[in-house]
């Protein structure tokens, strides 16, 4: 969308098409809580936030995409102000600044904890304002259309209508989000099926990093959903403590900064806690806060917690690390161009190093918009020399899969996958031939043209999969979350 | 016709759970009696595919009872016992099917129906003994052909259309005891004659052959041996030939052409079905065959395209 409404306003005349699967209503985006990290204060600077966010990524990061990034998230705060967004002030109306784990300084501007939220919508509102920028079509693009070792477009599958479509267009740039979904617990949308990864990865394109897979240390522990409730980071940030069964905040055993680390090393912490002491639970604690600052500062979490019946500030909330952020992913270069020839990537499908092997905290958001903002510049000087031709559509009907409720497939191969990225054991043959044949399956099901939204996820799922364990694999375990011991 | 009380309650339950019972002509005869249709698992299929019961218990193996299924997916097909297998359909590994299929990749596959439902969805055809020459003829003349699982079925083929095939190396356990059975039958009744075997013969025929050798090799081998009786392990024509040429000797031949059609009469696991699993498989629902939908899906193709050609 930010890429669509950066190149309009320098474009206004290049048709823009823009296709979600989930009309935009399952992205991460909607559900960031914490905010957009932008050096702000004369205190702070550029030279800490860097560091920050190196030491963070455990120096794997790419530090001229460091530098890009964080050098100009400032100017991206300002894009979004233009674009209508309010963020939270203080009585002198300077901007509110939120600390999270891992930075140095309170950096993050916010609009009380659901930032995410307003900049998606407004992001929605100002797109309509553009005539040259189709409206989000719901279509769930399957594949790349490759030509020539060239990507010339898209292949849609329109479930409403059983119908693929393949559409031709000078540029296509992936902006799918991340694959959460492959893991029994995530806090991503359902949507996060790594399709733009899969996609990627079927058509050739390089990657890196993909098994540098992020989990959340502060997820609420609710049995039964799929989905996890995240708790903010910035609750640490306000004063939250980490403590386990007897209240005792255990972090400060290994980390001296506590509830402050990098959340890596807290995930590592709280699973060796759970995991060396059975029948430990660790929980975050509120309960010190002045009263009413939950319910003022974290509305979404007071909320939350109320739909499941907890009083923050009254217990303390029953925790759990979930898979949060795929930190590699399709190698994009300045400008988000890819390996693939016509093909760009931005946002969390894309690797562009600035995150190293952890992400430091609210980094993401801007990423995505610094290099929506980079590509757009890029494509509008591109298509300045290529003169115009007709865009190619075929339509294809196809046999609709119906996959009754009930029968839906199952995914044993989940609970057991958590457990080989916590506890590093490769997967078992058998566990690994199931799931190469089922992905054959799958394919075969994509060639014959009988497929549904659901068994291109699950396809999706299982390659995204399959080649996150090749990269665990091939790395030598150096940077990856819950070492043991 | 009169009825036991058990299956006098199995028909009544039938009536009663609107089912209709389908019986592989190899069934015990108890269950044949009660069944709706009786056939071979071309015919049963057709009738799968055709029937509008909320029911269906298939009693045969379990690659028949799934191909009912794939035909009608929205019906709730039971099978009487789940060990009711089949060891050609076993012989042929998924995995190594599709590997197979990788390394010819401008092969079609036709796959005999005895197969999993995973082997049809990743076959282009399906075929029976019945209608297998056909739709092999039915290719252009160039078209490269797998031919998956029975390996017996598919050298047959061969012969018949004279097309080149690459072939899976399966076969049916109960078909290769019985045709050494019938080879030991035939040993049997001629005790002074000598075996003599052409390289390519079956493994149970070198196995127990005094002399192994060509073609001219074996009629040397006749000439000057002083015995005057010959079990001969070689085409028919081959045969005919020898005999011109050894006139004063008795040229037996052993049966190298198989019984394409599979053994099943003979066949185990057909007979593990009784009257009192059918009725408990009809009283609990169950077990009932479970197909993956796209699996199943995919299946349906090759067959159909089977039931379009035949
Ligand atoms: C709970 C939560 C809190 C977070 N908090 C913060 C934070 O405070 N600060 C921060 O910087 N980052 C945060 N993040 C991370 C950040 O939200 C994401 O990294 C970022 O939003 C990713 O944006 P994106 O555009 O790449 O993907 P998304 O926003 O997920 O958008 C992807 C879109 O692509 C669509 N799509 C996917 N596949 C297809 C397909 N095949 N065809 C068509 N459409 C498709 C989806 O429907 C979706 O709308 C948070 C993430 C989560 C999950
Ligand atoms: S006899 Fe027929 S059913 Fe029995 S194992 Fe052989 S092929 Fe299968």
């Amino acid at each position: 969308m930010a890429t669509a409404l950066y190149l309009a306003k320098l474009r206004p005349e290049i048709q823009i098409r823009l296709m979600d699967k989930s009309g935009g209503l399952q992205s991460a985006t909607r559900l960031a809580q914490g905010g957009l990290a932008a050096v702000q204060l004369p205190h702070d600077s550029f030279e800490a936030h860097v560091k920050d966010t190196l030491e963070a990524g455990h120096y794997q990061n790419r530090p001229e995409a460091v530098w890009e990034v964080i050098s100009r998230a400032p100017e991206i705060i300002n894009d979004l102000s233009n674009w209508g967004v309010r963020w939270d002030r203080d009585e002198s109306d300077k901007l509110h600044l939120g600390l999270e784990g891992g930075h140095s300084y309170p950096r993050i501007v916010h609009q009380a904890d659901h930032s995410g939220k307003t900049i998606h919508e407004h992001l929605t509102f100002e797109l309509e304002k553009h005539k040259n920028i189709n409206p989000i079509a719901p279509g769930l693009v399957r594949d790349l259309w490759i030509k020539d070792s060239k990507c010339i477009g898209v292949i849609v599958w329109r479930e409403d209508s059983s119908q693929e479509i393949c559409l031709q267009a000078r540029h296509v740039i992936l902006a799918t989000g991340g694959s959460g979904a492959i893991f029994p617990r995530t806090t991503n949308p359902p949507s996060a099926t790594g399709d733009g990864l899969a996609m990627g990865i079927r058509a050739g394109v390089k990657t890196a990093g993909l098994h540098w897979i992020q989990f959340h240390p502060t997820v609420l522990l609710n049995s039964g959903d799929d989905r996890a409730f995240l708790l903010t980071e910035a609750l640490r940030g306000a004063g939250a403590y980490v403590v386990n069964s007897s209240g005792r905040r255990f972090l400060f055993d290994s980390l001296p900064k506590g509830e402050l680390a990098p959340r890596d090393l807290i995930c590592s912490a709280i699973w060796n806690e759970i995991t060396l002491n059975p029948g430990q639970m660790v929980y975050l604690d509120c309960r010190h806060f002045p009263k009413g600052k939950l319910h003022r500062e974290f509305p979404q979490v007071s909320s939350l917690c109320s739909q499941v019946n907890l009083d923050p500030e009254k217990v303390p909330l029953p925790i759990l690390p979930a898979a949060h952020y795929q930190c590699g992913g399709i190698i994009a270069d300045r400008w988000g161009k890819t390996s693939l020839p016509g093909l760009f990537a931005i946002g969390e499908v894309a690797h562009t190093g600035l995150h190293g092997s952890n992400r430091l905290a609210s980094n993401s958001l801007t990423e995505a918009l610094v290099y929506a903002k980079n590509a757009a510049s890029y494509l509008a000087n591109q298509s300045l020399t290529q003169k115009q031709e007709v865009l190619a559509e075929q339509i294809k009907q196809i046999f609709s899969l119906e996959i009754p409720e009930d029968n839906s497939p199952s995914y044993p191969w989940k609970d057991l996958l958590f457990d080989h990225f916590i506890r590093k054991t490769p997967p078992g043959s058998a566990l690994l031939r199931d799931i190469r044949l089922r992905l054959q399956i799958l394919n075969l099901g994509v060639n014959r043209g009988i497929y549904s939204s659901k068994t291109l996820q699950e396809r999706n799922l299982l390659q995204v999969y399959l080649e996150l364990f090749n990269s665990m694999q091939a790395s030598n375990h150096h940077d990856l979350h819950y070492q043991e011991n | 016709m009169d009825l036991s009380p058990l299956q006098s309650q199995l028909v009544n339950l039938k009536t009663q759970k609107n089912a209709v019972i389908l019986a592989h002509y190899y069934q015990r005869p108890e269950i044949q009696q009660i069944a709706d249709h009786v056939g071979d698992s071309l015919e049963l299929s057709r009738k799968a595919s055709e029937s509008i019961a909320e029911i269906l218990v298939f009693c045969g193996v379990h690659f028949m009872a799934e191909t009912a299924k794939i035909l009608n997916p929205n019906c709730k097909v039971l099978i009487p016992d789940l060990e009711a297998g089949c060891s050609l359909a076993d012989s042929c590994a998924v995995l190594d099917f599709v590997q197979m299929r990788k390394s010819h990749p401008d092969h079609l596959a036709v796959s005999y129906i005895n197969c999993s439902a995973e082997i049809k969805a990743h076959s282009d055809y399906i075929c029976t003994s019945s209608n297998a020459v056909k739709i092999i003829n039915s290719f252009p003349r160039d078209q490269k052909i797998i031919f998956a699982p029975d390996r017996n079925l598919g050298e047959y083929l061969i012969r018949e259309t004279g097309r080149e095939m690459v072939l899976w190396d399966g076969a049916c356990a109960v078909h290769e005891a019985f045709s050494v059975q019938k080879l030991i039958e035939l040993v049997q009744s001629y005790p002074s004659a000598k075996i003599l075997a052409h390289p390519e013969s079956k493994s149970e025929i070198l196995k127990i052959a005094h002399f192994t050798g060509s073609t001219s090799a074996m009629i040397r081998y006749i000439t000057e041996s002083s015995a005057d009786k010959f079990l001969i392990g070689t085409e028919a024509g081959i045969l005919h030939q020898m005999k011109e040429l050894a006139p004063e000797k008795t040229l037996i031949p052993i049966p190298t052409k198989e019984d394409t059609t599979c053994a099943c009469s003979e066949c185990a696991y057909m007979k593990v079905n009784t009257l009192q699993k059918v009725l408990q498989c009809l009283e609990t629902e169950s077990p009932e065959i479970i197909l993956d939908p796209l699996v199943s899906s995919l299946a349906l193709v090759p067959i159909r395209r089977m039931l379009q050609l035949s």
